[in-house]
């Protein structure tokens, strides 16, 4: 028997797998297609202060090892996350979640971690700060250390609960981004959100998505993703969950080997709504080829001493 | 939602860009015409979003045209190949409402999934007309397909072309004053929708078409706003409801 159970700041996982936010909807739709129970946990859509429809479509255009995504945080807001969507995950799993949250001030991360925080249903938070597809926010508080720590501040000073903080991979240094979140009391950080990019269409030669650029996600991005969580694991004392372009349990623990302690699947969740169920079936026959009794064992295990 | 194996049975260009794709599997899951299918083609990553153009016990056609390389890819799939598919997405038309003589309206490629609702609609004994639009003769798909199910039904199949090689010249829309009709059903491209909300006398119901990432529902790709707050076309849609829909 191997033993896949991690712990996140403190909250006990029994395995590391979760969809990533925005990939998994508010989870319950993926019910009807299987036990969600088996899950680790699950990453909520990414939630705001108000409601928010987002980006102009076409908000989706398809890459060789991906998808470029400009949804730019659709969601009915964090008073109704509470009343409507977490009742309907409730009777379908009953585990702690991932809450998901965006802003675009200092003041409505505060304000919707707040809420989220004081929710049973919710173990951890997940601050992002790192979406590439909304103005005067988002990513504008992860690419500068010194935004980053005060929002990072900012929210826990109002939360029991662990918080990790989302970091983008759009900037030339995020393990000085890392550090400056756990200086500023971050729990743990997440990585990475997706990564700036665009297409063009041949016959109109304007840009696919209606926002010109989007954020791009799935296997091509793997190995950035597992480049930046093994630069963070050398830079920060906090747990870091992984993610970028994971499909298979091989990429779940190439994350830990990294440093991840947990490990979040996007992308693969729209080509293959199974994907996560497929990925945690897969992991002990993966342990055992490769000689792993115990997950938790191999985090950061690719490091020097 | 379900996700199955499917055989190609057939597949076969109706024109030079159009063909129709007979599957064999399970189809349990699928349930009101107007719903879509999600296919996985090897080398691409997303699914491939196609309409529901007719489906019995154990077979799906689609009739669907190729407009990249995905549908490029599917055009060369021959009978026996395997397909990982997502079958029941999306809400579909509700007949309903639709009174005794529905009108059908088909633009383009827009016709196939109109077929199935057709198919219910006369065995709901209500009598259908269907009017199909396209740019130029050799575009024109379905005709004789609607033509033989409407065969002894008081119901009509009219057709207009935008450059006069077939049928009426002109658009759909000059041919719904010659049908009395109590409810429409729209499967087009946006600016044929755009001319039937000028024209329409009654209710009806619009299929949209949008760029999906997951096609379930997940990834919020594909949402439009309406009057009902945003929809997810994959999900809560394709079918909208003339009244709820924002131009």
């Amino acid at each position: 028997m191997v033993n896949t159970n991690v712990t996140l700041a403190g909250v006990p996982l029994d395995n590391p797998v979760i969809p990533a936010s925005g990939t998994f909807g508010f989870g319950y739709e993926f019910a009807e297609l299987y036990d969600i129970n088996l899950l680790g946990s699950i990453a909520l859509k990414g939630t705001t202060r108000e409601a928010r429809f987002g980006n102009p479509t076409p908000r989706i255009a398809e890459c060789s090892a991906g998808l470029l995504n400009s949804v730019g945080l659709q969601n009915p807001g964090v008073d109704a996350v509470i009343a409507e969507e977490l009742p309907k995950l409730k009777p379908v799993f009953h585990k702690p979640a991932v809450a998901n949250v965006s802003g675009f001030s200092v003041r409505d991360y505060v304000e919707t971690c707040r809420k989220l925080d004081a929710e049973e249903q919710i173990g951890l938070l997940e601050v992002n700060i790192s979406c590439p597809n909304v103005h005067n926010g988002g990513m504008a508080f992860g690419t500068d250390p010194a935004s980053a720590a005060n929002v990072t501040r900012a929210v826990k000073a109002v939360c029991k609960k662990p918080v990790f903080v989302k970091l983008t991979p759009n900037v030339t240094d995020i393990a000085s981004v890392a550090k400056a979140c756990e200086d500023a009391g971050a729990d743990g950080i997440s990585l990475i959100n997706t990564m700036l990019g665009m297409r063009i269409d041949l016959k109109t030669r304007k840009p696919v998505l209606a926002n010109t650029m989007g954020g791009y996600s799935g296997p091509g991005i793997f190995p950035v993703a597992l480049r930046m969580v093994y630069q963070v694991y050398e830079a920060v004392n906090i747990p870091i969950i992984g993610m970028g372009g994971v499909s298979d349990a091989e990429g779940v623990i190439e994350m830990m080997l990294a440093g991840a302690s947990a490990v979040e699947v996007g992308a693969a969740n729209l080509p293959d709504p199974y994907a996560c169920k497929r990925i945690v079936e897969q992991l002990p026959e993966v342990m055992n080829r490769y000689g792993i009794p115990s997950l938790a064992d191999c985090i950061g295990g690719a490091h020097n001493g | 939602m379900k996700q199955g194996f499917f055989t190609v049975a057939e597949n076969r260009p109706l024109t030079d860009a159009v063909y129709r794709m007979a599957l064999t599997g399970s189809t349990d899951a699928v349930t009101t015409p107007g719903q879509f299918i999600d296919i996985r083609l090897d080398g691409f990553y997303l699914r491939r979003p196609i309409s529901v153009f007719d489906w019995d016990d154990h077979s799906i056609t689609i009739v669907y045209k190729t407009v990249g390389k995905g549908t490029d890819a599917m055009a060369g799939l021959l009978p026996g190949a395997r397909l990982d598919i997502l079958t029941g997405l999306g809400n579909g038309y509700n007949t309903a409402p639709s009174g005794p003589n529905p009108l059908l309206i088909g633009g383009g490629v827009g016709a196939p999934p109109l077929y199935a609702l057709c198919k219910q609609l006369l065995a709901e004994g209500k009598t259908p007309s269907v009017l199909l639009g396209a740019n130029t003769a050799s575009e024109v798909i379905l005709k004789d397909d609607f033509e033989t199910l409407l065969n002894g039904s008081d119901g009509k199949v009219l057709l207009a072309t935008a450059d006069g090689s077939a049928g009426e010249k002109g658009f759909v829309t000059g041919l719904m004053d010659r049908i009395s009709y109590t409810y429409f059903y729209a499967c087009g491209p946006r600016p044929m929708f755009e001319a039937i909300e000028k024209t329409a006398v009654t209710g009806g119901q619009y299929s949209f078409e949008e760029r999906m990432g997951c096609g379930f529902g997940a990834c919020m790709g594909c949402s439009v706003e309406t009057k009902n707050g945003p929809k997810r076309i994959c999900r809560d849609g394709p079918v909208l409801y003339r009244e709820e829909v924002i131009w």
